[in-house]
């Protein structure tokens, strides 16, 4: 599998921080070595988080049980951190969640999972030290969404996946709640 | 009764820590091992993938 990507952008923008990844990408990295090297490689200082909800979806409904071991052997391998579940951020993490979703709903961007949301939550909380890789853009809006850096890989069938690497843009979101807070309080019930 | 009662977003600052517990830091060789480790895995998943294909395409040709 070849990786199209600016190292150097990648480097300078991602390493060193709390990098949250997504199903998608967790699933191909546990396809490919090449992908995973590169990414350890060249982001020896990120750290790299497994959400709850995304080891829940990574792991869940798999048939085979040789298959099982080695997923849950790979999520527990030392690349990868679990994210604490400490109930005071966790709460925040709620909040955030609800709020996205209905912001997103407010700015026609529906269709994101409860997971996305979850972990759009846990960016939301921390976005000067995090980032969250995943493969589907729309699942994180650009209307407070911002690229940082793109990795394409190529498929065996010689088209292109490629993976984002995103950060939460605070004036985005909060110019985006302002208007969402604004139409609530016309309102009278 | 609500779980949310009047939600206000909770957006990090810069001084914001986002885990309370620390990270232990990884040396150059405990990263090299951890790869090392990763690989193993997914090339014993690929096996399996192969292995499985290769029993449907059996089963499909009967």
């Amino acid at each position: 599998m070849q990786i199209f990507s600016d190292k150097a952008v990648l480097t300078e923008r991602c390493n060193g921080k709390y990098i949250f990844i997504d199903n998608d990408f967790l699933g191909k990295l546990f396809e490919s070595e090449s992908l995973l090297k590169y990414i350890v490689k060249t982001l020896p200082s990120s750290i790299f988080l497994i959400d709850p909800y995304i080891e829940l979806e990574f792991r869940r409904d798999v048939f085979l049980p040789e298959q099982r071991i080695l997923k849950e052997k790979f999520v527990n391998i030392p690349i990868f951190e679990a994210v604490p579940d400490h109930p005071e951020i966790y709460k925040k993490i709620q909040v955030n969640a609800l709020l996205l979703s209905q912001i997103y709903a407010h700015q026609n961007e529906n269709g994101a999972s409860l997971v996305d949301l979850i972990l759009a939550g846990r960016l939301m909380n921390a976005p000067f030290t995090s980032l969250i890789i995943t493969g589907n853009r729309k699942d994180y809006p650009s209307c407070i969404f911002d690229n940082i850096a793109i990795i394409n890989l190529e498929n065996t069938n010689g088209s292109a996946q490629p993976f984002y690497v995103i950060s939460f843009n605070k004036d985005k979101f909060n110019g985006c709640y302002e208007s969402f807070i604004k139409l609530e309080k016309k309102i009278k019930i | 009764m609500t779980n949310f009662k009047n939600p206000k977003p909770s957006v990090g600052t810069s001084s914001t820590k986002y885990l309370p517990i620390k990270i232990p830091v990884k040396t150059k060789v405990d990263l090299a091992t951890a790869i090392e480790d990763a690989i193993k895995i997914i090339r014993e998943n690929k096996k399996i993938i192969d292995q499985e294909v290769k029993s449907s395409d059996a089963n499909l040709q009967r």
